[in-house]
């Protein structure tokens, strides 16, 4: 009944490869000597070529930041009780801790549960944390297949036997620049200091280019 | 023969006297449990919060006000190797004796199905744990921004 892409995990554990060999290029790398919390993935992925609906706007939404800026995206859900308010709270704590110049920062969260995320309840998430916020839905399940292969994002929501909404889904926050590079992936759990250092040396990497 | 009789009842005696002084507060106590705000129309929430437990025992059941949600349940998030999270029902919680067990975003929490209103940043609701030792233990839980 519901939209089940399976073979995820495959998709995943491919990621896992190579997000371990970005972080031995990090390692080995990095002019600056700055080494990001995040996971720098090599090369790093674009999305440049994504678009999916922008629920306000009605227009297709274009996976790039404004020139200079950077454009955060989530895939998650809203009736997701833990992980995803957790990841938007701790960007939100970063983006405020930044200051000013986070509004160089663009925010997106896209649904992967489109049945149960009406355009108004999802709406209504994504403002809850971030007031200025893209709230990306599409009921094209093909498409929104399609969005996520090269952000390397998985799900998978199945109904089970009591009628309750499983969901399985990858939990990361990708950092895309201007030309719709994933600049940076991090995974659950990454604390909000690191994500605001990491912001900052992305923006500040930006504005000197 | 008198005195093996008395012995058990006067055992039964004391512990009927523990467990009446000792009830939720000596033996379990439950710290700073707090919730997120929800969205208009969100249907979950979560709980967390820290158990301090003076003696072992275990949690075996949640529910919370019900003028805040229809159901509440011991929840679990995990994430595997590729990064991909999951939540899994718990059927109860260990809690050692002197010692802790953490509620925290990513990890265990209360989960909250059916939502009736949205938590409200500032407001609070009652939740009841329930102990197979320590009994009922109600706390209010506050819901705020952080």
């Amino acid at each position: 009944m519901r939209f089940s892409r399976r073979g995820g995990f495959s998709v995943g554990r491919w990621i896992t490869i190579a997000l371990g060999a970005g972080l031995v290029l990090v390692a080995c790398g990095g002019s600056e000597g700055y080494v990001p919390a995040g996971i720098v993935r090599s090369p790093a992925p674009d999305v440049s070529r994504v678009s999916l609906p922008e629920v306000t706007s009605g227009n297709d939404f274009v996976f790039r930041a404004e020139p200079g800026g950077l454009l955060v995206v989530f895939w998650g859900y809203t009736s997701c009780p833990d992980v995803c308010p957790t990841t938007l709270a701790d960007l939100r704590r970063a983006m405020r801790d930044i200051g000013e110049s986070a509004e160089a920062i663009e925010v997106a969260m896209v649904t992967i549960d489109p049945d149960r995320d009406t355009p108004e309840v999802l709406t209504a998430f994504v403002h809850v944390f971030f007031p200025d916020g893209l709230a990306i839905r599409t009921e094209d399940a093909a498409a929104l297949a399609a969005a996520a292969v090269p952000f390397g994002a998985s799900y998978e929501v199945t109904a089970n036997a009591d009628g309750l909404v499983d969901v399985l889904h990858t939990g990361f926050l990708y950092a895309i620049d201007e030309n719709g590079l994933i600049r940076l992936t991090w995974p659950f759990g990454t604390n909000s200091d690191d994500i605001r250092l990491d912001l900052e040396a992305l923006l500040k990497e930006g504005s000197n280019a | 023969m008198p005195k093996a009789i008395r012995l058990p009842a006067l055992i039964t005696v004391l512990a009927l006297v523990g467990s009446a002084c000792g009830g939720s507060d000596e033996g379990v106590s439950i710290d700073q449990p707090w919730a997120r705000p929800t969205a208009a129309a969100q249907d979950t929430g979560a709980v967390y919060f820290t158990i301090v437990a003076a003696e072992e025992d275990s949690l075996i059941g949640v529910s919370v006000s019900a003028e805040v949600a229809g159901s509440a349940a011991l929840h679990e998030t995990s994430m595997d190797a590729a990064g991909v999270m999951m939540m899994s029902m718990v059927p109860s919680i260990e809690v050692p004796a002197d010692g802790e067990v953490v509620f925290a975003p990513g990890g265990l929490h209360v989960m909250m199905r059916d939502l009736v209103e949205p938590l409200l940043d500032g407001a609070s609701f009652e939740m009841t744990l329930v102990f197979a030792q320590a009994g009922d233990i109600t706390v209010e839980v506050d819901v705020r921004d952080q």
